[in-house]
């Protein structure tokens, strides 16, 4: 019997949901299997520690006000029959969004007075020599090759070591803030938070896929480091924002250096596809806050973001979903390419956005 | 808030019903959505919305289905509120400062000796601290199934997934669970 199947069906044993034999097969391995025996005794163990918890009361006030409610005529909460819409289906809200932006942005390319030649009228001109050069003649540009044509699905490896290099960089910048501020520059103070804040964030995703053993830390040192810091920034949060905060808690949180260089000590762990798929998955669902943090979406089936033509070949990225694939590059990527080139933009007479990169 | 619903007091044997539910399962929806909000006082509200709602909509419910439909009932508004907030709420950690006449921990009697209230008192904060932890999807179901103790039928109505979700989500909460509180058990 698979040890593993053999703990969840436990659970199941645990609430009376297995039929008598296949019970009695699942006690009997137990009773023969160490680790399963433990795992039996842990469960029924776990289970008297909940039941030993109090249930809070409600006020004694209760009736009487519920009562005062219905015959004052209150009708029911609008909140009571609202379904909330699940994470992932926010996100492919935003993926479809993205999607329609870019067909706008397209669009107004497009038909922006003033635009002589159109992105790849040149390859159509010098392809097809006898297609009319006009608005109607020529298909929108679709798919850009070698960027999206080099996509390699997103793995959750890409999501830590992301995350890690947002750290890096946060934990910088924080620190460089935080030394303007012990400098006397109080101007300064809101960087610090912010940066810090954004530490907190990568620094619980990493330690997550740490407890969840999707990743290890190649240094000892940086572990303790890292929770620590993620505890302190955690509490500083729930504190008031100001210059106490950052030298009580902020500051010492940041204290280790090691926490510039995290990206140089993780090793994601080998997951297979359904595993992979399971941690993006509870990552988008459960902190969907934190995916647009990590990656940026650059294009989807209907095409390439003209703005994000600056990237390197191979650091665009699938992700799939059920309204299709979209391709997504990892912020840090974007950020220092953008450092690279600058944006230009440009508005025609008619007050319609023209978006292009240009090199500096 | 919307308007009222023109609806005529419930006959009798349903009001019967309506009062037996609000004592035997009052207290549970107060609990459920302090674990979840993380309030106590937003989760007293909560349970009186649930109440108030089911009162409105009597005539729609089966006896029967009162118990998984006030959770329901209580989950939507819980979650409603968690959207508005737009931030991570941290459960509990403003729990016993709000209300503290109201202890999840049991009430300490006379003849305990110190250190064993002080003992349980951790014991008990160690494993509020430790469903906080839960993501919230595991979380959802070990308050549904583990804590109040609903079937995997009703946890399912509750939260709108199938049976066997449930029983997958519940397995791996108690698995989390487990090895948040493994300094608490002694085997």
């Amino acid at each position: 019997m698979n040890c593993n199947h053999s703990h969840y069906e436990l659970s199941q044993c645990l609430d009376g949901r297995l039929p008598a034999g296949r019970r009695a097969a699942v006690l009997q391995h137990a009773a023969n299997c160490a680790p399963c025996g433990a795992f039996w005794g842990e469960l029924q163990q776990a289970q008297q520690l909940v039941q030993r918890l109090r249930q809070p009361r409600v006020g004694s006030d209760f009736r009487e006000t519920l009562f005062a409610r219905i015959a004052s005529g209150e009708g029911t909460p609008e909140a009571v029959f609202h379904e909330p819409v699940p994470a992932l289906t926010k996100v492919r809200y935003a993926f479809t969004g993205a999607a329609a932006a870019a067909a706008v942005i397209a669009a107004a390319l497009w038909f922006a007075p003033g635009q002589t030649q159109r992105p790849g009228a040149q390859v159509a001109a010098a392809t097809n020599a006898t297609t009319p050069v006009g608005p109607r003649a020529e298909p929108l540009p679709s798919v850009q090759p070698p960027l999206i044509a080099a996509t390699q699905p997103l793995g959750f490896h890409l999501v830590a070591r992301e995350a890690a290099r947002q750290l890096d960089q946060r934990y910088d910048a924080a620190a460089a803030a935080l030394r303007r501020v012990e400098g006397g520059d109080a101007k300064a103070l809101p960087t610090v938070l912010e940066n810090a804040d954004e530490v907190h964030a990568f620094g619980e995703l990493l330690l997550d896929l740490r407890d969840r053993k999707r990743l290890l830390f190649t240094e000892s040192e940086i572990e303790p480091d890292l929770r620590f810091a993620v505890r302190v920034l955690g509490e500083s949060q729930r504190g008031r924002r100001d210059l106490q905060t950052m030298q009580a808690m902020v500051a010492p949180a940041l204290r280790s250096s090691r926490l510039a260089a995290v990206s140089r000590t993780i090793a994601p762990v080998q997951l297979d596809r359904s595993e992979e798929m399971e941690v993006l998955q509870r990552l988008t669902a459960q902190r969907p806050d934190i995916f647009p943090k990590l990656f940026i979406v650059i294009g989807s089936s209907g095409g390439l973001d003209d703005d994000f033509a600056m990237l390197r070949s191979g650091t665009a990225f699938r992700f799939d979903d059920d309204c299709g694939p979209s391709w997504v590059a990892p912020r840090s990527e974007v950020e220092s390419r953008e450092g690279v080139w600058r944006r230009v933009f440009d508005r025609s007479q008619n007050g319609a956005a023209k978006v292009r990169v240009a090199p500096k | 808030m919307a308007t009222a619903n023109a609806q005529n007091e419930p006959d009798p044997v349903t009001m019967v019903a309506y009062h037996r539910a609000l004592a035997e399962h009052a207290d549970s929806l107060k609990a459920y959505a302090a674990r979840l909000l993380g309030d106590a006082i937003a989760a007293e509200d909560v349970a009186q919305d649930a109440f108030l709602a089911l009162y409105r909509h009597i005539s729609q419910v089966p006896t029967a289905a009162f118990r998984p439909w006030l959770f329901r009932v209580a989950r939507n508004l819980c979650l409603d509120q968690l959207r508005r907030r737009k931030f991570k709420l941290s459960l509990f950690r403003d729990l016993q400062r709000v209300d503290d006449d109201q202890p999840f921990t049991p009430v300490d009697r006379a003849s305990d000796r110190p250190d064993e209230v002080a003992e349980t008192r951790e014991a008990n904060a160690a494993i509020e601290q430790a469903i906080e932890q839960l993501p919230m999807k595991f979380r959802e179901a070990f308050l549904l199934c583990e804590v109040e103790g609903l079937s995997y039928e009703d946890a399912a109505a509750v939260m709108g997934c199938p049976v066997k979700t449930v029983s997958t989500r519940l397995f791996r909460a108690r698995a989390r669970f487990q090895s948040l509180v493994s300094r608490l058990i002694k085997v």
